[in-house]
């Protein structure tokens, strides 16, 4: 089986184990990849030595350095990330951010849940929708 | 019978520097001052030099004297005035001549292009001491102590000069009357000291002449006057303008008052202090009496000398009083800058405020408020007077020694306010700094009635005479106060500026308050913004941890179980805690967009939400009016969201729970109301309901934040709406909402 790359930018460590342990539960066969700040997540999407597509971009608003909100417009400039859904996933529910972030091309805008369940049903519909994956993974 | 008008200042308009006639005890010839033609001659000295007015047409001064029997000593009179014209008539006056082999002065003097030449008989005896008199009565005179005792020293010397039967000094107070405030007499006449005469005795043009021309005598008033002759017809269509005429023929109307008076000689020395006519000394005698020219010159140099004195002694007797008023005034005014505030600074040391006037009682009133100090009128009498100021057309001061003249109602406390000093601060706001003088009741003795020189002639007419009777009048003066000096009312003009600078800092200072205050609120915002939002992840991290421990361990006992459980329920309470004080925050920093709002699917969403969220399918909700409105919808969503939340939150629990939303018209105001049947608020809170993280103790088996009803408030507030309740313990509650009708 093909595995789905996905590439998570979170710089809160906690976080970053909490959606690494809720998208196993979604599909065994997703590889997350992780960025901690926009300056690496830019260099590795555009890493040409690696033959790794991401399908799927889950971006946390409040990073260091540049924002979340810089982080996609910069996304979306790049041919190769065109098509790419990227997933906002934020604490926020700033109205405002959420504008910023559909006006500069974001797919969708979610708060992030609390409590584990909800955090693996939130990215559960992400995946079933945004990548269409089988659920081959046994419970 | 005639309606007559009475005008008692038709004296003041005879023109009496015109009279046409001389007095009888001179004579007067007047000349063109570029050839010395003759213009004018006195009907009297054509007697006297025995010719005829033909004989002098176009004739000069040089060749009347030649026909004429009158004798210069070594000089020529053109030649004399020629020269006192380039330099000074003072200087020449008098000329020493001789009439007759019988003793004249000459005296000269220019007005209107003419040369006025005037005889008047001359004293050869008293000549040498008057030099010394004069100089020996001017340290006496000086000596005084007081002003009273300078101008008493100065009647008793001026009478040794010219032997007057009386010689008084006369005082002209502000409304033009005059006082005899220092008198020396023979023992035989009654005394007039202390009696005050009517202004109109002297009228304003004969006061006006008195400013020019020094002194005056009329040396008998039952002598004939001389009527003076014009030498062409220029001449007659002007006549001459004797103001400064020693021999000017006063006017019969004052001729028949000393009369009446019983006076046969006058004459008076004008005191004049800061350019303005102070006064008189003024002189009677009861038979005929001369005095030479010498004699007169030395009486108006005592009156000169006089007059300095008075403008230096009044100056310093008031320099004393206004003095202290200053130094009150800088002494309140370092008060008020010590804290930028009118009010303490007179709270603090109210008797500056009266001392910066001679008032009995001060009153401020500023911001509503009226503070006092003195006596004065009562707060309600107070309030009286703003509002009659305000209404008048006054300028920034007001004064008046009789606040009744103007304002009746005064009369009632005219004992602690007759007199009036009003400094405005601010009319549009009825701010004012008043002071009070009470009533002093003064009996004024008056020589005669003073109401009483106006008669009826024998068919009704309206005449002025001169007054005949002169018998004392007492008059007592009622709701009057002492008058308000000029140091008092410039103190209190300069308070004025300084108070204004002081008001105008104090607003200054408010408005940067007001600005660091809004940015201390707004950064306060943005804190509780941005903490608020940091503090959800640490929550989350916390409540998952405890969920991960909970999934991966099965072997867990029951106890942990349950506190890890309790960890959980605590992580989701603060949760809730933070997302309402984001949203409580985030109201201020939302801008309002008002939209037509569908309020009966809105309120029907957030119902079927919070049944829901709350478990409440028991309760019965009964949605009956539901007007649409114009607002914001997000917060309108959020009080609906929070008031019906508490409705069925707090109702839940109640037999046969019961909500009732409906709303109604009043006015221009739409009012909902959400009724329920729970457990009440105890009325006593009041408006506590609305603080932050305030709850009542009658909810602490259900689940809240304390933060939804400060929500609904703040956003009903920037509705410019109301939020009000009905309540009863154990019975239920009803919220109103009311929101102002806007155009949908």
């Amino acid at each position: 089986m093909n595995n789905t790359d996905i590439l998570y930018i979170e710089d809160n460590e906690d976080y970053i184990g909490f959606v690494i342990r809720a998208l196993k539960k979604v599909d065994c066969n997703i590889n997350v990849s992780i960025a901690t700040d926009g300056k690496t997540a830019l260099s590795t999407v555009s890493d040409t030595s690696s033959n790794v597509s991401y399908k799927l971009i889950l971006l946390d608003i409040h990073l260091p350095g540049m924002t979340g909100i810089e982080l996609v417009q910069k996304m979306r400039a790049q041919k190769a990330l065109a098509y790419t859904p990227i997933i906002m996933f934020s604490t926020s529910d700033n109205p405002k951010d959420v504008e910023a972030c559909y006006k500069y091309g974001a797919n969708a805008y979610l708060v992030k849940p609390v409590g584990i369940q909800p955090l693996v049903n939130t990215l559960k519909s992400v995946c079933d929708f945004w990548l269409n994956c089988n659920y081959s993974c046994a419970e | 019978m005639k309606n007559p008008v009475v005008d008692i200042t038709n004296c003041d308009r005879e023109p009496i520097h015109v009279p046409g006639q001389i007095q009888g005890h001179g004579y007067l010839v007047a000349v063109d001052k570029s050839n010395f033609t003759i213009q004018y001659i006195s009907e009297n000295l054509l007697q006297k030099v025995a010719l005829g007015a033909t004989a002098l047409l176009d004739k000069t001064l040089e060749e009347f004297l030649q026909k004429s029997n009158i004798q210069l000593q070594a000089i020529s009179l053109s030649q004399l005035l020629n020269y006192a014209s380039a330099t000074s008539f003072e200087g020449i006056n008098p000329v020493a001549v001789e009439i007759d082999g019988a003793p004249y002065y000459l005296i000269a003097h220019e007005y209107n292009n003419y040369l006025i030449i005037e005889f008047e008989s001359r004293k050869s005896n008293a000549e040498t001491a008057l030099q010394h008199y004069i100089s020996a009565s001017l340290s006496k005179i000086l000596d005084g102590k007081t002003l009273r005792n300078v101008l008493q020293n100065a009647a008793e010397q001026v009478k040794t000069i010219i032997y007057y039967d009386r010689v008084m000094i006369y005082k002209f107070w502000e409304d033009g009357h005059g006082e005899v405030i220092a008198e020396a007499k023979n023992e035989d006449v009654e005394p007039f000291l202390g009696l005050h005469y009517p202004a109109s005795d002297i009228p304003r043009q004969a006061r006006e002449l008195y400013k020019k021309n020094l002194t005056r005598i009329i040396s008998d008033v039952n002598m004939p006057t001389s009527y003076i002759i014009a030498m062409n017809d220029v001449a007659a269509a002007y006549p001459l303008d004797l103001t400064l005429s020693t021999l000017r023929a006063v006017s019969p109307i004052h001729i028949q008052y000393l009369k009446n008076m019983g006076v046969t000689a006058s004459f008076s020395v004008s005191l004049i202090a800061h350019g303005e006519l102070w006064g008189l000394i003024s002189c009677h005698n009861y038979t005929p009496k001369f005095i030479d020219f010498k004699a007169r010159e030395g009486a108006r140099l005592i009156g000169q000398i006089l007059s300095a004195s008075l403008e230096y002694r009044d100056d310093e007797e008031s320099k004393e009083y206004s003095k202290m008023y200053r130094q009150s005034a800088e002494d309140l005014i370092r008060q008020m800058t010590k804290d930028w505030d009118v009010v303490s600074a007179f709270t603090k040391q109210p008797q500056l405020l009266t001392g910066i006037t001679s008032a009995h009682g001060a009153a401020l009133v500023f911001e509503n408020n009226t503070y006092k100090t003195g006596t004065t009128p009562t707060d309600a009498q107070i309030a009286e007077i703003i509002n009659w100021l305000q209404a008048q057309n006054s300028s920034q001061i007001f004064h008046t020694d009789s606040l009744c003249k103007y304002y009746k109602p005064a009369k009632a406390f005219a004992d602690v306010a007759s007199g009036l000093l009003a400094c405005t601060l601010s009319k549009e706001m009825g701010e004012y700094i008043l002071w009070f003088k009470g009533e002093r009741i003064k009996t004024v003795n008056w020589a005669g009635n003073p109401g009483k020189n106006i008669e009826q002639d024998d068919t009704g007419n309206i005449i002025i005479s001169p007054r005949r009777s002169f018998d004392l009048w007492s008059q007592q003066v009622e709701n009057t106060s002492e008058q308000w000096s000029k140091s008092e009312i410039s103190t209190v003009m300069k308070l004025r500026e300084d108070i204004a600078y002081v008001i105008n800092q104090k607003a200054n200072q408010i408005r940067q308050l007001n600005e660091r205050l809004k940015e201390a609120y707004e950064e306060l915002d943005t804190f509780s913004f941005t903490i608020s939002h940091d503090l959800k992840t640490p929550i989350t991290s916390i409540k998952n941890y405890t969920e991960i421990i909970l999934e991966e361990n099965k072997s867990l006992n029951e106890d942990t179980i349950d506190i890890l459980h309790r960890i959980i329920r605590s992580a989701d309470k603060m949760h809730l805690l933070i997302k309402e004080v984001l949203a409580y925050s985030r109201i201020s920093r939302k801008e309002l967009v008002r939209t037509s709002l569908d309020m009966r699917s809105l309120i029907k969403e957030i119902v079927n939400e919070l049944t829901v969220a709350y478990k409440t399918d028991n309760t019965n909700v009964v949605i009956k009016n539901t007007p649409n409105l114009r607002a914001d919808k997000t917060m309108i969503t959020q009080v609906f969201t929070n008031v019906i939340g508490n409705a069925l939150k707090y109702s839940s629990k109640s037999p046969h729970p019961m909500v009732v939303i409906d709303a109604e018209m009043q006015g221009s105001e739409t009012v909902y109301k959400i009724q329920d049947n729970g457990v009440g608020i105890d009325v006593q809170y009041g408006n506590q309901v609305y603080e932050i993280f305030k709850r009542m103790n009658n909810v602490q088996q259900f689940e809240g934040t304390g933060v939804g009803l400060s929500i609904v408030k703040r956003i009903m507030e920037k509705h410019n709406g109301k939020v009000w309740y009905e309540s009863e313990l154990g019975k239920g509650t009803i919220f109103y909402l009311s929101f102002i009708n806007t155009a949908i």
